[in-house]
């Protein structure tokens, strides 16, 4: 409003001047435009400034209030945690940004998302990447920077529990048992390098000159990494088998007995064993080396001797490996041969003798020796033995005497056991017994009250026989009347003496006294119609009813009546089937006495005498004393069958 | 009972009927003889109001439901001393 306002066209007309409006215009017209113009000006003019004014504070409203929404928004953000939560749900990802940049706003109880980082695999820890890691540790334990000092914290030390120890020695034992093999497969390399190496060396020896010494100085190198690693490798075994023994050694008094500690130190005996038999194993194959680095020399030894003692035996031959010799040179060269190998053989003779003399001195010293050290072993065997058999004679003593007390112990035990199940038998078998004979006690007891309610109940048995022997007496005379009885009044039987009887046969029953007092006094003096005389009244009722069906209550003339009389006459009726649906309060008298008599005859009376009810003016009237007599008939049948049933079950209940 | 009242008043109605009508007729006899000098107009007058009267309390009496018919016997007599009357129906 206020901008369509403001945009409304201004018109270039002063105010006060009306000579400025154009010549097209009329002068009153342009009077009046004039004046509806300088209207239009005042009017927006106050308008603008109106405008201006609302604009104005309208703006410093919405200013204010924006900038009250923001910070209330902001604060409650901010502040209020909830809300400043849900925010966080569904703002964009690139909202957290703020809280990153913002560090100056904390955020209580708020919990960024953590990015997924991805675990790098572990390392493979295999026998050949430890030697690696070995050397490399090796390499950065020269290079290693003096270590920091480690501030020792006054916590108390926790002292570790059997599981804990159990577990460091389990580790201890794996670790040396890998730094084991890891030596032993060193040590292996090494006896391989020297093997090669004895081979190498011997195949150049047998070269010669020509002989490559090249792979020799490879494999001397070969041999001396070799040995240097698998020193190392030795030497970090026996450390952490010494470890081992150390922590056996500490753990031991706390673990007494446990057959951890037996198993650990024979496994690190084995380690050890092993590693000696690896250095002895080494020491002979580098005895062999060494022989070989000997063979040299020997050769060399030989081929001097060689040359001297063909100088003795041909001084004149000067064999330079190229000249041929002369038959009677070679002769003697031979001749010397032979000689020389007689002699050789002679020493080799000797010396094998000697050996074996030597050998049999050795091992006959070496019998003796271990004769003594097998006697010494016997005699402490035996004083070992002797001392077993005592201390086992010690143990056997006892644990008899233990036996003894635990046998006894159980003994008593099981008797006290024994006595307590007993008695516990008892008690059971006794409060049985006497719960069976509580049961026993109430089914006499029951059976006693039975049988004297047997008595009260053939009695009461008795009683409800002759009661119902009476109703149905009373039923009888009801419908049947006096069979002798000529007229319809005479069949008429009053049932006092009946129900006086009944009296008498049910004294003491209140009930059967109530329905005898409800009977009705008419009934008593007088008696019921019987059905079949109900039946004849209604053929008569029926008849005078139908002659009079067409007369009103307020009564009719004589013509009236004769006029009625004939046009019953002339009425048909016809027959209602069950199925009809008939307004029984808007029928006529007609069509009522066909109900009622067809009610009748199939012997519902009670339903034709309601039905008799609804007919209207004289016929009513002329039905009203069959309707009830029909009514007093009923109510007496039905007190007398209430009586019967009564009666009947009396029996019923009595009946045992 | 109720269906034979209809019948008692038919019956009723006839005896008095005819009783009206005798009565009617006998009347007119001796008016005829005694003053109309052997005429027959008294006795059709006679006879007529007889036949009237009849009809009318026949119409009366089919028209009263409730008109208990017996005698009237005397019953003591009530506190101001006149004698109080019942009526005691007719027994078949």
């Amino acid at each position: 409003c206020v901008s369509s306002s403001l945009d409304f066209p201004k018109k270039t007309y002063d105010v006060w001047s009306s000579s400025n409006a154009p010549s097209t215009y009329d002068s009153t017209s342009s009077a009046v435009l004039d004046k509806f113009w300088t209207i239009q000006q005042v009017k927006l003019s106050h308008f603008s400034l109106k405008s201006r004014f609302i604009v104005r504070v309208g703006r410093f409203v919405a200013v204010t209030l924006g900038g009250i929404g923001a910070v209330s928004a902001a604060g409650v953000y901010f502040l209020d945690i909830p809300i400043g939560e849900s925010i966080d749900s569904v703002l964009p990802k690139g909202w957290q940004i703020f809280h990153k940049a913002s560090p100056a706003i904390e955020r209580k109880h708020v919990i960024l998302p953590l990015e997924p980082r991805l675990l790098k695999p572990l390392a493979d820890l295999a026998a050949a990447d430890s030697k690696k890691e070995d050397e490399c540790k090796l390499a950065e334990h020269k290079e290693e920077t003096p270590a920091t000092p480690v501030s020792v914290s006054n916590k108390p030390i926790r002292t570790p529990t059997l599981e804990e120890r159990e577990e460091s020695i389990k580790a201890a034992l794996v670790s040396a048992e890998r730094r084991v093999k890891t030596a032993t497969k060193a040590k292996a390399l090494s006896m391989d390098a020297i093997d090669e190496h004895i081979k190498t060396l011997r195949n150049a020896i047998q070269g010669g000159l020509s002989g490559d010494w090249e792979s020799v100085r490879n494999a001397n190198e070969r041999v001396g990494n070799c040995r240097a690693e698998d020193k190392a490798e030795e030497n970090d075994a026996r450390n952490y088998i010494d470890m081992l023994k150390g922590i056996l050694k500490e753990s031991s008094p706390h673990l007494n007995g446990h057959p951890i500690i037996r198993s650990a130190l024979k496994s690190a005996a084995k380690l050890e064993k092993e590693l000696d038999e690896m250095a002895y194993s080494i020491k002979m194959v580098e005895s062999e080396q060494i022989f070989a680095l000997e063979y040299a020399d020997l050769v060399q030894c030989a081929r001097g001797r060689f040359a001297e003692e063909l100088k003795a035996v041909l001084p004149a031959f000067d064999w330079d490996g190229e000249t041929k010799m002369k038959k009677a040179q070679l002769n003697a060269l031979l001749a010397h041969a032979h000689l020389r190998l007689d002699q050789l053989r002679r020493e080799v003779i000797e010396s094998r003798m000697r050996e074996e003399s030597r050998l049999e001195c050795a091992l006959k010293a070496e019998m003796a020796k271990r004769d003594k050290v097998m006697e010494g072993e016997k005699k402490m065997s035996e004083e070992n033995e002797a001392g077993l058999l005592r201390r086992l004679k010690k143990v056997e003593e006892e644990h008899a005497k233990r036996l003894d007390q635990m046998v006894r112990a159980h003994r008593e035990l099981s008797k006290i056991e024994k006595e307590q199940e007993v008695k516990e038998a008892i008690t059971v078998e006794r409060k049985m017994h006497s719960r069976k004979l509580a049961m026993a006690q109430s089914k006499v007891d029951g059976m006693e009250e039975a049988l004297k309610r047997r008595i009260v109940l053939d009695a009461e048995n008795r009683r409800s026989k002759h009661t119902w022997l009476a109703c149905h007496n009373l039923m009888e005379s009801i419908e049947y009347g006096r069979k002798g009885g000529k007229t319809m009044e005479k069949r008429k039987k009053p049932v006092g003496e009946e129900l006086q009887k009944l009296l008498e046969v049910s004294e003491g029953d209140s009930f059967v006294s109530t329905l005898v007092g409800t009977v009705p006094q008419r009934a008593k003096r007088e008696g019921e119609f019987t059905r079949d005389d109900i039946d004849s009244r209604f053929e008569k009722v029926y008849l005078v009813a139908r002659r009079v069906s067409f007369v009103p209550e307020s009564g009719s003339t004589i013509w009236g009546r004769i006029a009625s009389w004939i046009r019953s006459t002339f009425t048909l009726s016809f027959p209602l089937k069950e199925t009809d649906r008939v307004d029984w309060m808007s029928t006529d008298n007609i069509l009522l006495l066909d109900t009622a008599r067809s009610l009748v005859k199939k012997k519902k009376y009670l339903e034709a005498a309601k039905v008799c009810e609804l007919l209207k003016g004289e016929a009513k009237d002329v039905a009203s004393s069959w309707s009830s007599s029909v009514r007093s008939l009923e109510e007496s049948l039905f007190l007398v069958r209430l009586l019967t049933a009564h009666s009947a079950l009396q029996s019923v209940r009595s009946t045992y | 009972l109720s269906e034979d009242q209809l019948g008692e008043k038919i019956d009723r109605c006839f005896a008095d009927s005819l009783l009206k009508i005798s009565g009617g007729v006998a009347i007119g006899i001796v008016a005829s003889v005694a003053f109309f000098k052997g005429r027959a107009f008294p006795i059709w007058l006679g006879s007529g109001i007889g036949i009237g009267a009849g009809w009318s309390n026949c119409r009366h009496d089919l028209n009263a439901p409730f008109l208990v018919h017996g005698k009237k016997v005397p019953a003591g007599t009530d506190p101001q001393g006149r004698p109080v009357y019942t009526i005691v129906t007719d027994k078949k």
